[in-house]
């Protein structure tokens, strides 16, 4: 650590990066410094790099299986039963993988790796070898996924001779007896997978969790904190919680699958719908861990673009513990029609709708923040928009499907796919690639093409709503959903549907490809490209090792009024009257409470 | 004038499919309730969120608005209580709204459901079974409801009603239709135009196969007549027809009969020819092996096919049925001499006591 060369200045710098400055990409060479890196910051650009090729596979599923579901009948093969399979193993593939190895790591493990400890003004996370090993459990978890995929297009390849083992066809859920008893593909290299990523997800946790306990800065409350953090530490509470009993879960199935344990299988004296519980009791708090901290990732943007304090702070971070908290007792929605009690039922219900209300209040608060706010429509502000329009239609139409009546028409429908996707795509992806442009130039220093990040914005938003609205209307007239091939009255909606994902994929790659242009040749990012008041914005970009050469002053961190805008070189600096506070010792927070 | 508002017409609309049951209309004023709900708030949030963008852009130029730390208790309030008393509301109503479908009524008439991959068998108290579900119009039908292997959901859109299947113990639904649907096609011989039935539990390759309907007689006159008919099959069709009939419920989601491949082998010239196996042994497709294949799927795997596909349909399909199921193999069979294919339905054949089928 003692390497660090970085002057020693108290106005930590305005300006960008020096050309040939010290950052924490030039700090060491060589590819061992970065497979045993302690730089969080490393970690998380690894992690990007591993999440990205995760979110690339299951997004080629996606394709792939709405390439089938195109057109009625068999469409990417000829015969009726290899294309069911193909599909069946596409949705599992795409669900297992884009669940487990993208939507759950993304924002925690990418974002929250770069930025928590920065934004806690702090050299590192609380356990730097852990957050390491966390990230070497995750690659390990992934290779079980690997080999789950190219045992199956191994299989699929050779005109599915295998006599089994191979490739998924159980569904991201992995419902027993299926699961355990019936199917031929590989269930134990997935579940296995599975519950090695849960380690990952677990110590990503605990570390969060310490590292807001232990590395707040001096002045730095509870209530001090920027939203971003208080979404990871929600997040973090779920992942150590929730998690466990996942890996219980998959653990007996495997005892079932493999030794004839019989737990879940009724043939071997076992109850099926004990598993749904098991597994709805993590994987509904797993909803939570996508979601918290994406909209920790909202609340950041639409104060810095709107130029405003963020508004409601207190009640803001209070329903992210609230929605934490009330997440792990409602699973038994996803249950409404597995034969549990009618009184079970009623109180899953009731208990379900409490978790509508910590919700509304997020979003009146972010809009009202936008009010008499001086809104700027960079690239991060237009996913802003997008998550508030998507997470009002996701949260809105949960509505439906919490009121008992109605779900049981709607339960495994595409109704209740749409509306997940509006949820975990439309909202959480769309945090997820805001922040991603929100962060870019801190992270790698440069910055992207802002006319083509804000096309892939809009064509992205008009693909994802034709994709998936129009599956609303086929799901409440009956469609349900994994299904291969679908009555004539549905030809039409899943036609536009796939026109829809195709947009989706385009402009995805168009983001992904600006991202790389920037780093190619991007223009030089400054200091704080954007007037944020977080601390990692008072480094350099890309910050050093160490993030700051001297502690930073804690303010609150949306009092947006210390920054005034010079130029895109410069970006924004501090007004002399914040530099003169921090002089005289008077920059405080406190103003939030 | 709620409820005026409310009330749907009971043909299909934008959002829905037609009613056709007696709890379909209260589902479907409470997913019209809420919609409007919905578009109120989603048209509230869109219209601030680009009224704000459109209102306070950022101008070059223009100085930023100071930005003081904001929050008031009374706005908190405001979008707190009256969405919590909003979402009591349909709680509550969504709460009434369940429990008339899971309440059965005492009176109802009851059916077996066996949930199989893929297909479904519906038992009738006098103990015929067949594939699609017949139901008497206005009358409330209790389903008793078992799987023979993995779960299984049983949905019909028309009447708002779902409950899933599960191996191991018994689920019960019930229904009552408003509205009589499906006819019987002479030339084809079979009954269509019902409601649809889907399976809505993923049940591995054919799931999306797992598909019947629901035909509602008018009267329960004519259900009776039709349960009578549907009953004894001996003295109305041959038994290959009634093999036919079989493979119709169970068979034709995996085997095909014109040779084109599937999850299992086709009949089309099946019976009599050489069989090779995965253990490397070899017969002949008789009579005893097709009766142990459909009794003890597991025995004999054919070479190319994978294990563990096929489930046993003892105790579903009974001995009369399985020499039914023979005959119609035989007469897709180019190694069977056709000539000698029953003629007439076996109650009508001189000098045969009826006994069911003739032994094949």
């Amino acid at each position: 650590m003692s390497a660090i060369t970085t002057p020693n200045q108290f106005d930590v710098p305005a300006k960008g990066n020096e050309p040939h400055g010290h950052n924490y990409l030039n700090h060491s060479k060589g590819i061992l410094s970065w497979m045993f890196t302690l730089d969080h910051k490393r970690i998380g650009l690894m992690y990007m790099a591993l999440v990205l090729f995760a979110f690339f596979l299951g997004g080629t599923f996606a394709m792939l299986l709405r390439t089938e579901l195109i057109a009625e009948g068999p469409t990417l093969l000829a015969d009726k039963t290899q294309a069911w399979n193909l599909y069946n193993h596409m949705f599992s593939l795409h669900g297992a993988v884009m669940v487990f190895l993208f939507i759950i790591p993304a924002v925690p493990a990418i974002l929250g790796n770069f930025i928590l400890p920065m934004q806690l003004g702090a050299k590192d996370v609380a356990f730097p070898r852990l957050n390491l090993l966390s990230l070497y459990v995750y690659a390990a978890g992934a290779a079980f996924f690997l080999y789950v995929l190219l045992s199956g297009v191994i299989n699929a390849w050779t005109g599915y001779t295998m006599p089994g083992g191979f490739g998924l066809d159980t569904g991201w859920t992995f419902y027993t007896p299926y699961s355990s008893s019936k199917s031929m593909s590989s269930v134990i290299p997935a579940t296995g997978g599975a519950f090695i990523l849960g380690f990952s997800s677990i110590l990503t946790g605990v570390n969060f969790i310490a590292s807001i306990h232990t590395l707040r800065p001096k002045g730095m409350g509870w209530f001090d904190m920027p939203l971003f953090l208080w979404g990871l530490y929600a997040t973090s509470i779920i992942q150590i919680l929730a998690t466990p009993v996942l890996a219980i879960t998959l653990m007996l199935l495997i005892a079932e699958r493999a030794m004839g344990i019989g737990i879940f299988d009724p043939a071997l004296g076992g109850d099926p719908v004990l598993y749904q519980h098991f597994f709805w009791f993590y994987s509904h708090p797993a909803v939570y861990i996508m979601i918290l901290p994406a909209m920790g990732v909202i609340s950041e943007i639409i104060s810095t673009f709107s130029r405003r304090h963020i508004f409601g702070y207190t009640f803001i971070a209070y329903s992210s513990i609230a929605i934490a908290l009330l997440g792990f007792l409602v699973w038994g929605h996803h249950m409404f029609t597995s034969g549990q009690s009618a009184l079970t039922n009623v109180a899953f219900s009731l208990i379900t709708f409490s978790v509508a209300i910590p919700s509304a209040i997020k979003v009146f608060n972010w809009v009202t923040t936008m009010y008499k706010g001086s809104i700027r429509l960079e690239t991060p502000m237009l996913y802003g928009i997008g998550f508030i329009w998507m997470f009002s239609i996701g949260g809105l139409t949960g509505i439906f499907l919490a009121a008992l009546s109605v779900d049981i028409h709607m339960h495994d429908t595409y109704f209740v796919v749409a509306h997940f996707h509006y949820v975990m795509v439309g909202s959480m992806l769309f945090a997820f690639i805001g922040g991603m442009n929100y962060w870019f130039p801190k992270m790698f220093g440069k910055m992207y093409n802002e006319r083509v990040a804000a096309f892939a914005a809009i064509l992205l938003f008009i693909g994802f709503n034709l994709t998936f609205f129009i599956q609303f209307v086929a799901g409440s007239h009956g469609m349900p959903r994994r299904y291969a091939n679908y009555p004539v009255q549905f030809v039409s909606h899943h036609y536009w549907s796939t026109i829809g994902a195709y947009i989706m994929g385009l402009s995805l790659v168009i983001v992904l490809f600006n991202w790389v242009a920037a780093l190619l040749n991007g223009k030089k990012a400054p200091a704080n490209p954007w007037g944020s008041n977080t601390l990692e914005w008072q480094s350099a970009s890309p910050p050093p090792h160490d993030n700051f050469p001297t502690t930073p002053v804690v303010t609150d961190p949306y009092d947006l009024d210390r920054w005034r805008y010079v130029s895109d070189d410069e970006g924004w600096v501090l007004t002399d009257e914040a530099k003169a506070a921090i002089a005289a010792g008077t920059a405080r927070t406190g103003q939030l409470h | 004038m709620l409820n005026a508002i409310l009330a749907q017409s009971k043909g299909a609309t934008f959002w829905m499919p037609e009613q056709a049951s007696t709890v379909a209309a209260e589902v479907d004023w409470m997913f019209y309730a809420i919609l409007y709900i919905c578009y109120f708030f989603f048209f509230l949030i869109l219209v601030m969120m680009l009224g704000f963008v459109l209102k306070y852009r950022h101008r070059s130029g223009a100085v930023d608005h100071p930005a003081p730390a904001g929050h008031s208790l009374a706005l908190e309030m405001l979008w707190t209580i009256p969405p919590t008393i909003i979402v009591l509301f349909i709680a509550w109503r969504g709460i009434r709204g369940f429990m008339d479908m899971a309440v059965i009524p005492p009176n109802a008439y009851e059916i077996q459901v066996t949930g199989q991959m893929w297909n479904w068998s519906f038992t009738y108290p006098n103990g015929t079974t067949v594939s699609e579900l017949h139901i008497p119009k206005d009358v409330p039908v209790r389903l008793v409801m078992n799987s023979t292997d993995v779960i299984h959901s049983l949905f019909v859109p028309e009447f708002r009603s779902k409950k899933d299947v599960v191996p191991g113990r018994f689920s019960k639904m019930w229904f009552q239709a408003t509205e009589a649907r499906g006819e019987y096609d002479a030339a084809q011989k079979k009954w269509v135009n019902g409601f649809p039935i889907y399976c809505t539990e993923y049940c591995g390759t054919s799931h999306s196969e797992m598909l019947s309907q629901v035909i509602v007689h008018p009267t329960r006159e004519m259900f009776d007549d039709w349960l009578a008919d549907a009953s004894v099959w001996t003295d109305k069709m041959t038994p290959q027809a009634r093999g036919a009939q079989l493979y119709g419920m169970y068979c034709t989601s995996c085997h095909s009969v014109d040779g084109s491949s599937n999850t299992g082998p086709t009949w089309k010239d099946l019976f009599g020819a050489d069989r090779a196996f995965t253990d490397g042994s070899q017969s002949k497709a008789d009579e005893d092996y097709i009766r142990e294949s459909i009794y003890y799927p597991q025995k004999k795997i054919v070479a190319g096919y994978p294990a563990g596909q096929m489930n046993s349909f003892l105790g579903q399909i009974n001995e009369t049925d399985v020499g039914a199921i023979i005959w119609y193999m035989k007469s897709l069979s180019d190694k069977f001499d056709q000539s000698n294919l029953p003629t007439k339905p076996p109650a009508l054949e001189e000098g045969v006591v009826d006994e069911g089928a003739p032994k094949p």
